[in-house]
C-alpha cells in the first residue's frame, strides 16, 4: 500500500521562493525515503503539504489512500508526524515527560495508556533517564530526541523528518539517525527524511533529489550519490568518500566508488594488493 | 544562558518544597488577605511567626530573603516616610508648617512597613520553593472550576506554560544578540539613559524578529502534534494531596481563625 | 596581534547553587597568521573562551580597581591587557571581530547597507563621511561575495539563508578587524553553502584579517582548513597541535568522545591492516599519500 502520495502537486509562496512545482512522488508503506536538495529547493514545503500545514494550489495528496481534505486533516494529522529542524522551537512544556504528553493529551488518550505510550517513546529515543528533566538544560541532540518522542507517542504511521539533524552537532546527528532507524524497527513507521547530509541519505531505501521545486532525480542512494555531474547541477556535493575514490582513480590507483570509511579502506587495500 | 538562574526557584529539598503547589498558592492568598485585614500588631505578629517557621522549614538561606526585601526597600521607605509626615493624629510629637509627626502616624507607618515586608517575604517563599511548572499546574488546578462557565482555563495555562518554557530560550537569545551587537560596537553599557535606550533598538528588533520566527515554528510544531484536533482533551498529570499538605492546610486554617478572632474581638484577652 | 592566555578560569553564577565552572586554568596562545581551530563538545567551554577574546566576558580583575593577590591570570591580545580595568575595550572589539553562531539572527536594519554600516559607524572615532562609509560598506559586501549594487538597498530578510549569513559576516569585517573569530560559521548550511563559507574565510584570511579563529564541530572542516587546533574538554585545553599531529592521536580524541575526520578514520583502518600512511589529513594530502604508497608497493 502507498503510505504517502503526491499527485501533480504544485504550491507557490507569494515571492515564488520555496515553491513546489508539479511534484509526483509516492512512498510505500514501511519504506525509508530520503529527500535531498539545497536550501530553498522546496523540500521542506513538501513536508508541510503532507498534513495540511500547507495546502497545495494544485494537485492532491493521499495518505494511506485517503485524499487529504480540510475535513479529514485532523484525522490525517494523527497518521503523519513531523519532526522539524529547530530543537528549540518544538516543545510546549518545560519538563520532558510533560512535553511528550502534549500530543496524546490533544487527541484525548486516557491517562493509563498515555503513561505507557510515554514510557515506550522515551525508551525508543533512549531518554528514560531524563523523564523529569528541564528541557532547557538538555543538549540540542537530546532536545531533538524529546521532539521525536513527542511524535512517537502519537503513534503515527508516517514520520517526516524535516532537516531534523541540520542544527545539531555530529554526536546529536548520529543520535537522531539511530533513533530514526530504531523507530522504524520498533514501530514499523514509514519514514520520509529531508536532509542535506549525503551520508544520512545512504541509509535510506530510496533517495529523491529536489531542485527548484521539482523532483530532479530518484533512485537507489548509491546510484544517485555517485553521479558527480548531476549532483553538481543541483548544487549538491559528492560524499567525501566518493570524492576521494575518484581522486585516487584519477591518480592511477584502481579503486571503485566507496560510500563509507570501511568501504574506502577495503577498496584501497584491494587496489594495493592487485 | 548559563547566567540566568531560572525564575527564582531555589533548588534544595525541604518540607516546604515538597508541598502541593495548590496548598502553597492558597496559603499565599490567605496570608495576604489576613495581613491586609489585620488591624492589630498581634495579628501581624502571628503571621510573622508562622512565616518564620515556614521559612525555617524551607531550608533557604535567610540572606536570600533579605535580598528580596532589599529590592523593595526604597518603595517601603518612601511610603513609610510619606505616611509618617502626613498622617493626621492627636498626639503630636513634632510639627512644621503642614507636616507633623504623630503617635498615630508612627504606628501606622510601622504597620505599613511590616505589611509590605511580610507580603514580599511570603511571595518569595512561594517562588523560591515552587518551580514555575508546578506553579502553573497549581493555578490550572485551582482555576478548573471556571471551566463550568466556559472559561478557557487550559488555553490560559498553556500560554503560561509556553511562556515559561521559552523564558530561558529567549533570555539566551537576548544575551547572544546583545553580545553580537556589542561585538559590532553597540554602546549598550555606556552613556545616559536616552542613548542607552537608542542603543538597544538593534537588539530589540533582532530579538523580535527571531521570536516571531520561533513562534511561527512552534505553531507548526503544535499543529503537527494535533493541537486542537479533538474536542476531548485528557490530562497527563494530576496533582495529589498528601498528609503534609493537609497538615500545612491546618496551619493555615489556624492562622485564619486567630486573625479573624482578633478582627472580630479586637480586645480579645490573649 | 598575538593572543596569549594563561590560567584563565571562568565560573558562571559564582557563589550560587547554579554555579558552573566553564573554564578552569586554560592556557594557550594564538599566533598572528594562524587559521586557528577550536574543537570540543557542547559545554566544553569553547564559546566561553572565545567570548573572552574581545572582552564580551570580562575578567573579574578588569572590573575592580585592584587585582586580587595571587591572581596569576594572563589574557593579552596584542597590546591589550584584558586583566586590567584601564584597557580600552571598545578599541579591542574593533580589532577582534566576532561572528556568532547563526549570525543572521543579529540582523536588524531595513537595508543591507545600513546593517553592514552599523559596526563601521560605531567604531569610527568621528562621524564618517558618506563617501568613507559607502566605500567601506561596498568593500565589505563585495569581499563576502555579494553583488553590492543589487543588494545594498534590499532588506536583509528578503535574502536567502546563505546570503543573510554573508551579510552578517560583512557587518563584522567592515570594521577591518585584525583577528576574526567565528563560532560554527557553516552551521545549518547545505554542502554547497558550507564550502562557499569556508572559501570565503580563506579569502578573508589572505587579504583582510591576519588571524582567523573558528569554533567547529566538523572535523573534516578543521582538518582541511586549520593551521593549528586546540581541543577543549570539560573547561580545560587538552592540547594545541597542527591537524597533522592532532589526528595522529586518534585514540585520545575518541576517548573524549570527539570525532575524527574521514581521512583519519581511513588511515586508522588501514593501519589496522598493516598499511601506514603519512599524511596531513587534508583530502588532497590523503590522496597524495595513498597514491605515493601505491607506487611503492
Amino acid at each position: 500500500m502507498k503510505a504517502l502520495e503526491y499527485k501533480n502537486v504544485s504550491f507557490g509562496y507569494r515571492d515564488d521562493s520555496l515553491a513546489v512545482k508539479c511534484v509526483n512522488l509516492s512512498v510505500e508503506e514501511g519504506e525509508f525515503v530520503a529527500v535531498l536538495g539545497q536550501n530553498g529547493s522546496g523540500k521542506s514545503t513538501l513536508a508541510r503539504l503532507s498534513n495540511g500545514l500547507l495546502w497545495a494550489d494544485e494537485g492532491s495528496v493521499y495518505v494511506f489512500d485517503r485524499l487529504l481534505t480540510q475535513k479529514n486533516e485532523r484525522e490525517i494529522r494523527r497518521d503523519v508526524g513531523i519532526v522539524f529542524q529547530n530543537p528549540d522551537s518544538q516543545a510546549v512544556a518545560s519538563i520532558v515527560e510533560d512535553d511528550i504528553a502534549f500530543g496524546p493529551e490533544n487527541v484525548g488518550i486516557p491517562r493509563e495508556e498515555m503513561r505507557e505510550r510515554i514510557d515506550r517513546a522515551l525508551k525508543a529515543v533512549d531518554m528514560e533517564k531524563y523523564r523529569g528533566a528541564m528541557l532547557s538544560r538538555l543538549s540540542g541532540g537530546q532536545k531533538q530526541r524529546v521532539a521525536v518522542a513527542g511524535i512517537l507517542a502519537l503513534r503515527p504511521r508516517i514520520m517526516i523528518f524535516d532537516e531534523s539533524t541540520a542544527m545539531l552537532d555530529p554526536r546529536g546527528r548520529r543520535e537522531i539517525m539511530d533513533v530514526i532507524l530504531k523507530s522504524r524497527e520498533e514501530f514499523g513507521v514509514t519514514v520520509l527524511m529531508i536532509t542535506h547530509f549525503m551520508e544520512e541519505a545512504l541509509l535510506a531505501d530510496r533517495a529523491v533529489i529536489m531542485h527548484e521545486g521539482k523532483i530532479a532525480a530518484e533512485g537507489k542512494p548509491r546510484e544517485i550519490l555517485k553521479d558527480a555531474d548531476e549532483l553538481q547541477k543541483y548544487r549538491l556535493a559528492l560524499p567525501k568518500t566518493v570524492e576521494i575514490s575518484r581522486k585516487l582513480r584519477a591518480g592511477g590507483l584502481n579503486v571503485g566508488d566507496a560510500f563509507t570509511a570501511e568501504e574506502l579502506t577495503g577498496e584501497i587495500l584491494r587496489a594495493y594488493r592487485s | 544562558m548559563k547566567d540566568v538562574s531560572f525564575g527564582q526557584y531555589y533548588p534544595v529539598k525541604s518540607f516546604v518544597h515538597s508541598l502541593d503547589p495548590r496548598v502553597k498558592i492558597l496559603f499565599l492568598i490567605v496570608f495576604i488577605t489576613v495581613i491586609f485585614v489585620a488591624k492589630e500588631f498581634l495579628a501581624l505578629g502571628i503571621c510573622a511567626a508562622v512565616l518564620l517557621i515556614a521559612t525555617l522549614f524551607s531550608r533557604i538561606p535567610l540572606t536570600k530573603f533579605l535580598r528580596a526585601v532589599r529590592g523593595i526597600l526604597f518603595l517601603v521607605l518612601f511610603t513609610a516616610t510619606l505616611n509618617l509626615i502626613f498622617y493626621p493624629g492627636e498626639t503630636v510629637y513634632w510639627s512644621w508648617k503642614f507636616l507633623q509627626i504623630t503617635k498615630e502616624g508612627i504606628l501606622f507607618s510601622a504597620f505599613l512597613v511590616i505589611r509590605l515586608v511580610l507580603l514580599v517575604l511570603c511571595s518569595s517563599l512561594l517562588t523560591y520553593t515552587t518551580t514555575p511548572v508546578a506553579l502553573t499546574d497549581g493555578i490550572e488546578s485551582i482555576l478548573t472550576p471556571l471551566t463550568w462557565i466556559r472559561f478557557p482555563v487550559h488555553a490560559l495555562t498553556l500560554v503560561m506554560s509556553i511562556a515559561l518554557r521559552f523564558i530561558p530560550k529567549l533570555s539566551e537569545d537576548a544575551g547572544t544578540i546583545m553580545n553580537a551587537q556589542r561585538a559590532r560596537g553597540a554602546k549598550l553599557d555606556e552613556g545616559g539613559p536616552v542613548s542607552r535606550i537608542k542603543a538597544f533598538v538593534p537588539v530589540l528588533i533582532a530579538l523580535l524578529i527571531s521570536s516571531f520566527r520561533l513562534a511561527e515554528e512552534l505553531g507548526d510544531a503544535m499543529e503537527a502534534r494535533c493541537y486542537g484536533c479533538s474536542k476531548k482533551r485528557t490530562k497527563y498529570k494530576k496533582l495529589k494531596i498528601g498528609w503534609r499538605d493537609i497538615l500545612a492546610f491546618l496551619v493555615i486554617a489556624g492562622l485564619i481563625a486567630s486573625a479573624v478572632l482578633l478582627r472580630v474581638f479586637p480586645q480579645f484577652p490573649f | 596581534m598575538r593572543i596569549v592566555v594563561e590560567n584563565l578560569t571562568h565560573v558562571y553564577n559564582p557563589k550560587s547553587p547554579f554555579a558552573t565552572t566553564a573554564l578552569s586554568g586554560v592556557s594557550l596562545s594564538i599566533e598572528e597568521g594562524d587559521f586557528f581551530g577550536i574543537i570540543g563538545h557542547t559545554g566544553s567551554g569553547k564559546s566561553t573562551f572565545v567570548q573572552h577574546l574581545n572582552g564580551l566576558i570580562r575578567l573579574p580583575s578588569s572590573l575592580k580597581r585592584k587585582k586580587k593577590k595571587g591572581d596569576n591570570t594572563i589574557l593579552k591580545v596584542g597590546e591589550f591587557d584584558l586583566t586590567r580595568k584601564k584597557t580600552d575595550f571598545r578599541a579591542l572589539r574593533r580589532k577582534v571581530g566576532m561572528v556568532f553562531q547563526y549570525p543572521e539572527n543579529q540582523l536588524f536594519a531595513e537595508t543591507v547597507f545600513e546593517d553592514v554600516a552599523f559596526a563601521y559607524r560605531n567604531f569610527s572615532e568621528k562621524k564618517p563621511t558618506d563617501q568613507e562609509l559607502e566605500e567601506a560598506v561596498r568593500e565589505a559586501i563585495t569581499v563576502v561575495g555579494l553583488p553590492y549594487e543589487s543588494v545594498k538597498n534590499a532588506s536583509p530578510f528578503d535574502l536567502s539563508g546563505g546570503q543573510r549569513r554573508r551579510v552578517a559576516i560583512a557587518g563584522v569585517i567592515v570594521a577591518k578587524p585584525e583577528i576574526l573569530v567565528l563560532d560554527e560559521p557553516a552551521a545549518g548550511l547545505d554542502p554547497h553553502g558550507k564550502k562557499e563559507i569556508m572559501d570565503l574565510l580563506h579569502t578573508l584570511h589572505s587579504s583582510w584579517c591576519k588571524t582567523v579563529v573558528i569554533v567547529s564541530h566538523d572535523m573534516d572542516e578543521v582538518a582541511e582548513n586549520c593551521t593549528r587546533v586546540a581541543v577543549f574538554a570539560e573547561g580545560k585545553v587538552l592540547c594545541v597541535l597542527p591537524p597533522k599531529e592532532l589526528f595522529r592521536r586518534s585514540e585520545e580524541l575518541l576517548r573524549h568522545g570527539l570525532d575524527l575526520p574521514l581521512t583519519a578514520k581511513v588511515c586508522n583502518l588501514l593501519k589496522e591492516q598493516g598499511v601506514e600512511l603519512d599524511c596531513d589529513y587534508t583530502l588532497d594530502g590523503f590522496v597524495k599519500a595513498a597514491l605515493a604508497r601505491g607506487k611503492d608497493t
